[in-house]
């Protein structure tokens, strides 16, 4: 049973009590553009890969933030420079790009500099290497076919050797039919070797028999992170998942982030790896 | 501001500084100074007993004992007990309480004499009372200052929630306290946390002292005879706590005649009874109640809410026994539990229970003593069952407590008290199991801890000048250890939001880990101004060595207790405090000023998104530090006459800065209310009926609001500022209630009783229990933000009846 089952109970145990809600908006001081944010996840697979920039927006508009123009962006390691070039494409406002990254990514820790309007934002990130996946396997979920509900329920799962020497962080993304089905951060699964064994068998998500075809290919992409983007994730599954649940403990505060001088997001650097599975229904 | 804390900073490093190495040579110093004291009561002789109700036999706290010859007197301590010393001669000794005709004896000429006097009601409660000089004066004359006595009278001409009277409630309308909160447990004293309160029941520790989320609390007013709360100025027999201490002492029942009280209202009910076991020597007193908000909701449209359960039940029990003029014996025991649940699905239940035995001892006209057994514990169990799969999460805590108190009587101006205290606790924040058919159990073990805490203290009561100075000096020492069995953790703590845990202790049985000490002294002065008018100052520091991991934004009832450790060490708490106290109108008014200012050392908070909800790594989510708070407190209170009430007033700030939390900035603490004003009044508008009215105002609590929002990765997440730099809206209402007494109160025939119409928050204020953040299903990407709150007005009536 996980923390969110227990959220989940206590939280639905709280609406027993004697109260009413009343939805209000809130005069929050908004200051629309203060944060620089970067969104910039380099991988040894896309051959074109991409950094966003934009702006914060005020916490009750509707924006994904105002994209920001005319900045220069470079990942730099040892004497390498790698440029990312502004996209003019209209649906890629605020896209820096590079083409030719990927294939020259070696081990050890890059730089990002992003300077715009005389301000300079720099983070650090380690490429480290990745474990094979051994295989992927799907598996009927027994508690939600137990009886609960209708619906019949599988656990996709990874199975890979853990990296060894400790202090290893994974991210893992699911595609059906090559389209990945995870793109939002709370829908990630991120694993710390910490409550590891050396052979790891992790359920990654639990999909419904109604979502899939006989014959789909499901595919994991295992990816390297640092201790500080597992932690980015776990943060950003909490804020945005259970936001104002007053019982979740500490006050809300910012998403960690490795970025200087104020800038919000994250800069990282993975390794990736793949495996795939088709599906073929077990049925009940 | 800055300098004034930097000044005091200082003054406090030096006193420490200076009791460190002096300590010994000044305790030294000052009982031999006591015991060389000469003065013209060196003949003198004490005059000692026990003031009680003439026709009930319970004992009258507060009782007023005056020497009319010498303009002195004495006033009966929280256990009715009362110590006159008197130079040589014969004098006129006159005994008075409010609501009781007064007593006149001649005691003398030198000769140590123990004697208990009785005392008669006067007829009608309301009807305005004379009483002598200084029956009400101990505001100004008593060396104790930031303290509060409330009399359960006074509680009960209060507005009351739901028709029912609560002791919680009434002192958190004072200075210098908080309410947590509508929805909230527990409450906050001068900045403070609502775990740094030590809440005691007949000595015994009450551990969570709500129900049902802070709208009544667990004392039954029918089951309660005293009720104290110390801000600071604080004894040295108390310790453990930082903030404060809310004694309340159970009634002990009817020496004389059999009673029943009771009442019945529209959210519960609630049946006393008490009475002689062996008339005039020992007496029983039961007493029960029990809400029934849920049998309402079996009306309720909702399907959901019609299969839910919510109510709460307690009972006290006591049995006073008088063995001999000079050994009594109290027995007494509490035991209450809040149940909420849905259907067999989910099941939230969670209470206290205590158990108190103490031995009053008189050894000699000179020298007395208390020995007390106590027990306490507070559990709460979660549980789920959906049918293949369930869930339980129970917690407890239990302390046992041997306590030791004694008092001597040096002379007339100096009484001597010390004793000794050892606590054993168990923590057990429990085991989560939850269980799935066809798979393997899964189990969270959050950390289990034992510690013995032992407590020594001395402390000496001086009056000099005639009784113009009067000091008040004593120091406590504390130990605390942490026993084994159980496990600590050891953590890495470079990680740059969590700490990862490295290695796992494990202790054996009996075995001591950690050991804590400290030394914690105790000042109050007095200085009479005049004789309505006296000056006080006091400083005491408190050593805290276990603490509840509480939720930033609200207080719970699953908020589990932890103790020091390698990791988080003790909480200190130093404060300073100066109040001008006058009396006007022959004491008919009492007022008074007070300013403090409390530093706190080793103050934990959890860190930016920790996670402490079942967590078995909790020290991982807390970070220490330090803290401060200050503010000026203002009183004035009418006790007397067909008018009655009060007004305070509160200025004050509660901050914190802890390296890990708001970037190493400083920021308010959740419960930093710069003003909190309550008004409360009664007025007797006959015999038969007393309107009341209280109103209740405070700065919006200090939360964490979002100021933007940024897109990442196809979702939105919030941007927040600094920890608690937004406020929730201000919290106000007002109450109303109006008591109505057949036949003016006058008792007529064996039964009584009376009417209780209250409508609590009359204009409906909606005050915020919290806000929550949740995606707009209608407009995705535009967030929804709703208050929870208790809705108002809300009327009760209450019938009670006494026979």
């Amino acid at each position: 049973m996980n923390r969110v089952t227990v959220y989940l109970m206590i939280f639905i145990l709280q609406m027993l009590t004697i109260s009413c809600e009343k939805e209000v908006v809130l005069d929050l001081s908004d200051r629309q553009g203060l944060y620089f944010v970067v969104e910039a996840n380099i991988d040894d697979v896309s051959a074109n890969q991409w950094i966003r920039l934009s702006r914060s927006s005020s916490y009750y508009e509707v924006s994904t933030g105002k994209p920001v123009s005319d900045a220069i962006v470079t990942i730099t390691r040892g004497g390498e420079n790698h440029v990312f070039t502004e996209s003019h494409v209209d649906s890629l406002a605020g896209y820096y790009i590079n083409s030719t990254l990927a294939n020259r990514l070696r081990y050890g820790t890059y730089q990002l500099t992003v300077e715009h309007e005389d301000r300079i934002y720099t983070a650090e990130s380690e490429y480290k290497p990745v474990p094979d996946i051994d295989s992927v396997t799907i598996d009927l979920n027994f508690f939600f076919s137990s009886g609960l509900t209708n619906d019949t329920l599988y656990d996709i799962n990874i199975h890979f050797r853990n990296l060894q020497g400790g202090g290893s962080y994974y991210l893992v993304d699911l595609y059906i039919n090559r389209k990945l089905q995870t793109g939002r951060p709370s829908q990630k699964t991120v694993i710390s070797d910490q409550d590891l064994e050396d052979y790891v068998s992790y359920s990654v998500k639990t999909i419904s028999q109604n979502d899939l075809d006989d014959g789909d290919m499901l595919g994991l992409a295992l990816r390297s992170i640092s201790r500080e983007m597992y932690e980015f994730y776990q943060v950003f599954f909490f804020q945005t998942d259970l936001s104002g649940n007053p019982f979740a403990g500490a006050p809300p505060a910012n998403i960690p982030t490795n970025l200087s001088e104020g800038a919000i997001g994250f800069f990282q650097v993975s390794s990736v790896t793949s495996a795939m599975k088709e599906f073929k229904s077990i049925g009940d | 501001m800055v300098r004034l804390q930097k000044v005091f900073r200082q003054l406090f490093d030096w006193f420490f500084m200076y009791l460190k190495k002096r300590v010994i040579q000044l305790l030294t110093i000052c009982f031999l100074s006591l015991l060389s004291m000469h003065d013209n009561y060196a003949q003198g002789f004490f005059v000692r007993g026990t003031v009680f109700d003439e026709v009930t036999g319970e004992t009258l706290v507060g009782a007023n004992v005056f020497v009319p010859d010498i303009q002195y007197g004495v006033i009966t301590s929280n256990k009715g007990d009362y110590e006159l010393p008197l130079p040589k001669g014969e004098f006129r000794v006159i005994f008075s309480f409010i609501g009781y005709n007064s007593r006149e004896i001649i005691v003398g000429p030198a000769r140590d004499t123990v004697i208990n006097i009785g005392l008669v009601s006067s007829a009608v409660a309301l009807e305005e009372v004379t009483v002598s000089a200084l029956a009400a004066d101990r505001n100004v004359d008593r060396a104790e200052m930031s303290s509060i006595a409330v009399s359960i009278e006074t509680i009960r001409n209060m507005p009351a929630f739901l028709g029912e009277v609560d002791v919680l409630r009434t002192i958190q309308m004072l200075p210098g306290v908080q309410s947590a909160g509508d929805g909230n447990t527990g409450f906050f004293v001068r900045g403070g946390n609502a775990d740094q309160n030590l809440v005691l029941f007949d000595d015994a520790v009450v551990f969570n002292a709500s129900h049902l989320f802070n709208f009544f609390s667990v004392f039954n007013p029918d089951a309660v005879d005293d009720v104290k709360l110390y801000k600071g100025g604080i004894h040295p027999s108390y310790g453990g706590r930082l903030s404060s201490v809310l004694d309340i002492d159970m009634r002990g029942g009817d020496m004389e005649n059999y009673r029943v009280t009771g009442g019945a209202g529209l959210i519960s009910s609630r049946l006393s009874a008490e009475g002689p076991i062996q008339k005039g020597r020992s007496s029983f007193l039961v007493s029960g109640r029990r809400t029934y908000a849920d049998l309402f909701l079996r009306f309720s449209p909702d399907e959901n809410q019609r299969d839910a359960r919510l109510f709460f039940y307690d009972l006290n029990g006591k049995m006073n026994y008088v063995i001999n003029d000079r050994n009594r014996l109290f027995v007494s025991g509490y035991f209450g539990r809040d149940i909420t649940a849905f259907k067999d699905l989910f099941g939230f239940d969670w209470g206290n229970a205590t158990a108190s035995a103490r031995w009053n001892r008189i050894f000699s006209d000179r020298f007395s003593g208390n020995i007390s057994l106590l027990y306490s514990n507070y559990q709460f169990n979660i549980n789920g069952d959906l049918g293949p799969a369930s869930f339980r999460w129970n917690s407890d805590i239990n302390n046992i407590n041997l306590k030791t108190d004694f008092t001597y009587l040096i002379n007339n101006n100096n009484t001597f008290s010390f004793g000794v205290h050892s606590i054993y606790h168990m923590l057990d924040p429990g085991v989560i199991r939850a269980s799935i058919e066809g798979a393997s159990l899964t189990t969270i073990e959050l950390s289990q801890g034992n510690a013995l805490e032992h407590g020594v203290y001395l402390n000496n009561e001086q009056s000099l000048f005639g009784n113009r100075l009067v000091m008040v000096y004593g120091l406590r020492g504390s130990v605390f250890q942490v026993i084994g069995p159980g496990k600590q953790y050891v953590f890495d703590k470079s990680g740059p939001v969590n700490w990862e845990v490295t290695d796992t202790l494990f202790l054996e049985r009996g075995e001591i880990y950690d050991t804590f000490r400290g030394l914690e002294p105790r000042l109050s002065l007095r200085v009479n101004l005049g004789t309505n008018s006296s000056l006080k100052a006091g400083y005491h520091r408190m050593i805290q060595y276990i603490q509840q991991a509480q939720s930033a934004q609200s207080v719970a009832p699953y908020d589990v207790w932890y103790m020091s450790s390698n990791n988080i060490p003790p909480q200190v708490a130093d404060q300073i405090a100066i109040g001008y106290f006058r009396n006007f109108r022959n004491d008919e008014i009492e007022t008074s000023v007070e300013i403090y200012y409390k530093d706190l050392t080793n103050i934990s908070d959890v860190i930016d998104n920790g996670d402490i909800l079942g967590n078995e790594f909790l020290e991982g989510q807390m970070r220490v530090g330090n803290g401060w708070s200050y503010g000026a407190e203002m009183l004035v209170r009418k006790d007397q006459g067909r008018f009655t009430g009060f007004a305070g007033y509160t200025w004050s700030r509660t901050r914190r800065k802890i390296d890990g939390i708001n970037n190493g900035k400083a920021y308010y603490a959740p419960n930093d209310r710069s003003h909190d004003l309550s008004l409360s009044g009664g007025y007797a508008l006959s015999p038969a009926v007393t309107a009341s009215l209280n109103f209740v105002y405070s700065t919006g609590r200090a939360f964490t609001l979002p100021v933007g929002k940024m897109y990442f990765q196809g979702a939105f997440a919030p941007i927040y500022a600094d920890r608690n730099s937004s406020r929730l809206p201000d919290y106000h209402r007002l109450d109303l209630s109006v008591n109505y007494t057949p036949g003016g109160g006058r008792e007529s025939g064996r039964f009584t009783s009376s009417w209780n119409f209250s409508v609590f928050n009359i204009y409906g204020r909606v005050n915020p229990i919290s806000v929550s953040f949740a995606e707009n299903a209608e407009s995705p990407g535009i967030p929804r933000s709703s208050f929870f709150y208790v809705p108002g007005p809300i009327p009760a009536v209450t019938w009670n009846f006494k026979f």
